[in-house]
C-alpha cells in the first residue's frame, strides 16, 4: 500500500462532495444555523408563552405545542422548497400573486366577517379549519414575483416610466388591502423589502428618492392616525405617558435591564406575569434580554447576523440574476423583521407588530420564514461551489 | 391588609412599619401554605369562609391540606373569636373543641346566626342588638358568594368595634374587582355584567347559579374541548345563548336554544341589546380562553365593558 500524501494542499478547483445542501458549506451552515435558532426559539417561547395561558385555564404548553406543530409543517415545507430548483418559481410568480392578492382581498371586503373576523381591531387572518395570514404567504409570493420581474426590466431599468411603473402598480395590489386589514407595519415591511430587490437588480438611485417624495404624504396622512400618533408621540417622548403608549416600550426596557449580563435566568423572567403584554409575540425580544442577559441577547444577535451573512454569501454565488435577487429578498426578509422586532424592543424605532422570525408566537410567520429559508438553500445547491464568475 | 392578596405579607408589613402611628387592626388573609409555617400567629378574630379542596398536587390528600389550615387554631384562647359559616360541616368539624367565642353568618335567618339576610336586608344581630344595615340590592357586588362574603366581613367588622352606619356605608361603596362578575353599565333596566376572567365551564355554570334574573349569556372563545351541554344550571332563568368566536359552532350544538353569532364581539353585544328585556342581565362569562380573538381575558373584558356602555 502506498503513503497517502496527507499534507499537500490541493491544487486546482476543489469540488466538495454535494451533502444534499449544496457543493459549498453555505447551505449546510444556513440549516444549521436556523434550526439552533429554532430551537432557542421554542424554548423561549414555552417560557414567555406559559403564563399566559394558565391564567386562561390552559395547559402552559398550550402555546409551545401548536408553535411546535408549525415548525414541524415548516421543515416539511422547507425540504421540497431546498430540493425543488429554484428556477421553476418563475414560473409561478404571477399565479402565486394573484392567489395572494385575492386572499388578501377576502380579508378587507365587506361580508367576509365568518371566514376573517374582526381581531384586536383588524382583519389579519383567515380562519378556514385552520386560522392563516394572508400577509405571512404573500411575502412569499411578493418576493418572487418581485425578483423574476426584475430579471425581465433590468435592461429597462434606466426609464421610470417603462423600468420602475409596472412594479409599483403590482406592489399596490398587495400592499394596499395589507395597510387596509390594517397592518401598517407589514405593509411598509415588504415595501421596504422590495425597493432592497430592485435596487439590487441596479435601479437607479434618483428614481427611489423621486418616488419616496411621492409616497411621503401617503405615509405621513396614515401615521397621523390615532393609535399610531399616540405610539409615535410616546415614542419621541416616553416620559409623558408611563401608563398609556408608552408603557409596552417602558416594560420591555425594564426587562432588558433587569436581565443584566447572564440574565435572571431559564424561567425565572418576571415581566411575562402580565406587566409586559405581547411577551411571546412583539416583544420577545426583550424575554431574552431578561432570562437570558446580554449573553443571550448577543447570541440570538449573532445566530442573525450569520443568518445574513451566509444568505448574502449564497446571493453573491448565485448562477443568474433571479438566484441572486430570491436568495437577497429572502434573507432581507429574516433580517428586517428581526432588526426591526429588536429595534422595537430596545425603544429605537415607534412599536409596531413585527415577529422575532424562529422565535416570535406566529404559526403563518413561523411557516413561510422556514419556507424561504428552504428557497434560499435551493440557490446555494445551484451553485457549483468554488469561485464563480458570473457574466 | 395583606396576606395572600397580591405581594404576600412582606411588602405591607414593611410599609406599616415606616407609619408614624401604628393602626388598630391588621386584616390578613392567610393561605394554607403561609399557615404551615407559623408558630406564634394568634389573631383577635378568625374568619373562615368556607373550606374547599385547593393545591392537591402540593398535598398528599385533603386531610393534609386541612391540617395546615387547622393551624390557625393552634394558639386559639378563651379570648379567641370566631366568624363562621353557619351549617357548615366541613368548617365546625376543622374547628372541633377550639375554645373562644362562635358566630355564625349565613344567607338565611336560623337560630344562633348573628349574620344574615332578612326581608332581603343584611342584617346583624349581636349580643340582643338589631342592625338593619343596607338591602341585598344595594351591595354593588354580583353573587351569592359576595353575599355571604359582605354578611362575613360585616359582621367581623362590628366584631372589631364598628358601627352600623360605617359598615352600611363600606358595604355601599364595595368596589367589584375587574372581570369578575363586574357589573359595568346599567340603563333600561338591564344590566351588563363583565365576567371575563371566566375561563371554564365551571365558573360560568357558578356565575349563572349566582344571578337570580334572566340571562343573556355571552359565551365564546379557544375551544379547550370542555362539554359545554352541562353549562347552564338548572332552574337557571335563560333569556338565551348567544356563543361566538372559533368554539361557537360546538356552542351552539351543545347547549339547547343557543345561538352562533357571526362575527366580532360587537356583533354579539349588538344581538344581546335586541334579546335583553328590561330586567334582564347580559353576562358576559365566556366559559373558554379569550386567544382566538383578544390578547387576554382582561382584554376581552375591557373591549366588553366599552361595548356594554355605547351599546346601553
Amino acid at each position: 500500500m502506498t503513503a497517502r500524501p496527507t499534507d499537500v494542499a490541493p491544487v486546482g478547483h476543489v469540488q466538495l462532495p454535494d451533502s444534499g445542501l449544496g457543493r459549498g458549506w453555505e447551505g449546510a451552515t444556513l440549516m444549521v444555523l436556523t434550526v439552533v435558532l429554532l430551537s432557542f426559539g421554542l424554548v423561549t417561547l414555552y417560557s414567555a408563552s406559559s403564563v399566559l395561558a394558565t391564567r386562561e385555564g390552559l395547559p402552559d404548553t398550550y402555546f409551545l405545542l401548536r408553535q411546535a406543530t408549525a415548525a414541524g409543517a415548516g421543515l416539511m415545507l422547507l425540504i421540497p422548497c431546498a430540493l425543488m430548483p429554484y428556477r421553476w418559481w418563475k414560473r409561478w410568480s404571477w399565479p402565486l400573486l394573484w392567489v395572494s392578492v385575492v386572499a388578501l382581498l377576502v380579508l378587507i371586503l365587506p361580508g367576509t366577517e365568518a371566514i376573517a373576523p374582526l381581531i384586536r381591531g383588524s382583519r389579519r387572518s383567515l380562519q378556514i379549519g385552520v386560522s392563516a395570514q394572508p400577509s405571512e404567504f404573500a411575502k412569499i409570493a411578493f418576493v418572487v414575483w418581485t425578483a423574476a420581474m426584475a430579471v425581465k426590466k433590468a435592461p429597462q431599468f434606466r426609464s421610470l416610466t417603462k423600468g420602475l411603473a409596472p412594479f409599483f402598480v403590482v406592489w399596490a395590489l398587495v400592499l394596499i388591502p395589507i395597510a387596509l386589514q390594517p397592518d401598517l407595519s407589514t405593509a411598509v415591511l415588504i415595501g421596504v423589502l422590495g425597493v432592497m430587490i430592485i435596487f439590487a437588480a441596479g435601479v437607479r438611485i434618483s428614481h427611489f428618492l423621486f418616488l419616496g417624495l411621492l409616497i411621503l404624504p401617503f405615509l405621513q396622512k396614515q401615521l397621523a392616525v390615532g393609535f399610531r400618533a399616540d405610539r409615535i408621540e410616546a415614542f419621541l417622548n416616553p416620559a409623558i405617558d408611563p401608563s398609556g403608549a408608552g408603557y409596552q416600550v417602558r416594560q420591555s426596557l425594564v426587562a432588558l435591564g433587569s436581565g443584566g449580563l447572564t440574565g435572571v435566568g431559564i424561567g425565572q423572567g418576571r415581566q411575562k406575569f402580565g406587566f409586559l403584554p405581547d411577551a411571546h409575540n412583539d416583544f420577545i425580544f426583550a424575554m431574552i434580554g431578561e432570562e437570558w442577559g446580554l449573553l443571550g441577547v448577543v447570541f440570538v444577535v449573532a445566530l442573525y447576523l450569520g443568518i445574513v451573512l451566509v444568505g448574502f454569501r449564497i446571493a453573491s454565488r448565485a448562477p443568474d440574476l433571479f438566484g441572486e435577487l430570491l436568495a437577497l429578498g429572502f434573507t432581507n426578509l429574516i433580517a428586517l423583521q428581526a432588526v426591526l422586532h429588536m429595534s422595537v424592543g430596545l425603544g429605537l424605532v415607534p412599536p409596531t407588530g413585527l415577529a422575532l422570525p424562529l422565535v416570535s408566537w406566529g404559526r403563518s410567520n413561523l411557516v413561510v420564514t422556514l419556507a424561504a429559508v428552504g428557497i434560499v438553500i435551493s440557490v446555494a445547491r445551484a451553485a457549483s461551489g468554488g469561485r464563480v464568475a458570473r457574466a | 391588609m395583606g396576606g395572600n392578596v397580591g405581594g404576600g405579607l412582606a411588602p405591607a408589613a414593611s410599609e406599616l412599619a415606616l407609619r408614624a402611628q401604628p393602626p388598630d387592626w391588621y386584616v390578613l388573609e392567610m393561605s394554607s401554605f403561609q399557615l404551615a409555617d407559623v408558630e406564634t400567629f394568634r389573631p383577635d378574630i378568625s374568619v373562615i369562609t368556607n373550606l374547599s379542596p385547593d393545591h392537591l398536587d402540593r398535598y398528599d390528600g385533603l386531610d393534609e391540606y386541612y391540617a395546615d389550615k387547622a393551624r390557625i387554631l393552634n394558639r386559639a384562647d378563651a379570648d379567641s373569636i370566631w366568624v363562621l359559616p353557619a351549617g357548615d360541616v366541613a368548617v365546625l368539624s376543622l374547628m372541633g373543641e377550639a375554645p373562644g367565642t362562635r358566630f355564625f353568618f349565613g344567607e338565611t335567618e336560623q337560630t344562633g346566626t348573628h349574620a344574615f339576610v332578612s326581608d332581603s336586608a343584611l342584617t346583624l344581630r349581636v349580643g340582643g342588638e338589631v342592625d338593619v344595615l343596607i338591602s341585598a340590592q344595594e351591595l354593588p357586588l354580583l353573587g351569592r358568594h359576595n353575599l355571604r362574603n359582605a354578611l362575613a366581613a360585616s359582621l367581623t367588622a362590628e366584631l372589631a368595634g364598628a358601627q352600623a352606619k360605617a359598615l352600611a356605608d363600606g358595604l355601599r361603596s364595595a368596589i367589584p374587582l375587574p372581570h369578575r362578575l363586574e357589573p359595568v353599565a346599567d340603563r333600561d333596566g338591564v344590566l351588563w355584567v363583565n365576567d371575563s376572567k371566566a375561563t371554564n365551564v365551571a365558573a360560568t355554570r357558578s356565575a349563572l347559579m349566582s344571578l337570580d334574573r334572566p340571562v343573556v349569556l355571552l359565551l365564546g372563545g379557544t375551544d379547550k374541548g370542555e362539554d359545554f351541554s352541562r353549562l347552564v344550571p338548572d332552574g337557571a332563568q335563560m333569556r338565551s345563548v348567544l356563543a361566538y368566536g372559533a368554539v361557537g359552532p360546538r356552542v351552539a350544538n351543545e347547549v339547547q336554544g343557543s345561538e352562533f353569532v357571526v362575527g366580532g364581539l360587537d356583533v354579539v353585544v349588538q344581538r344581546a341589546a335586541e334579546a335583553a328585556r328590561p330586567g334582564d342581565v347580559v353576562l358576559l362569562s365566556p366559559a373558554c380562553s379569550s386567544f382566538d380573538m383578544f390578547e387576554n381575558y382582561e382584554e376581552r373584558g375591557r373591549r366588553f365593558s366599552a361595548l356594554a356602555r355605547e351599546s346601553a
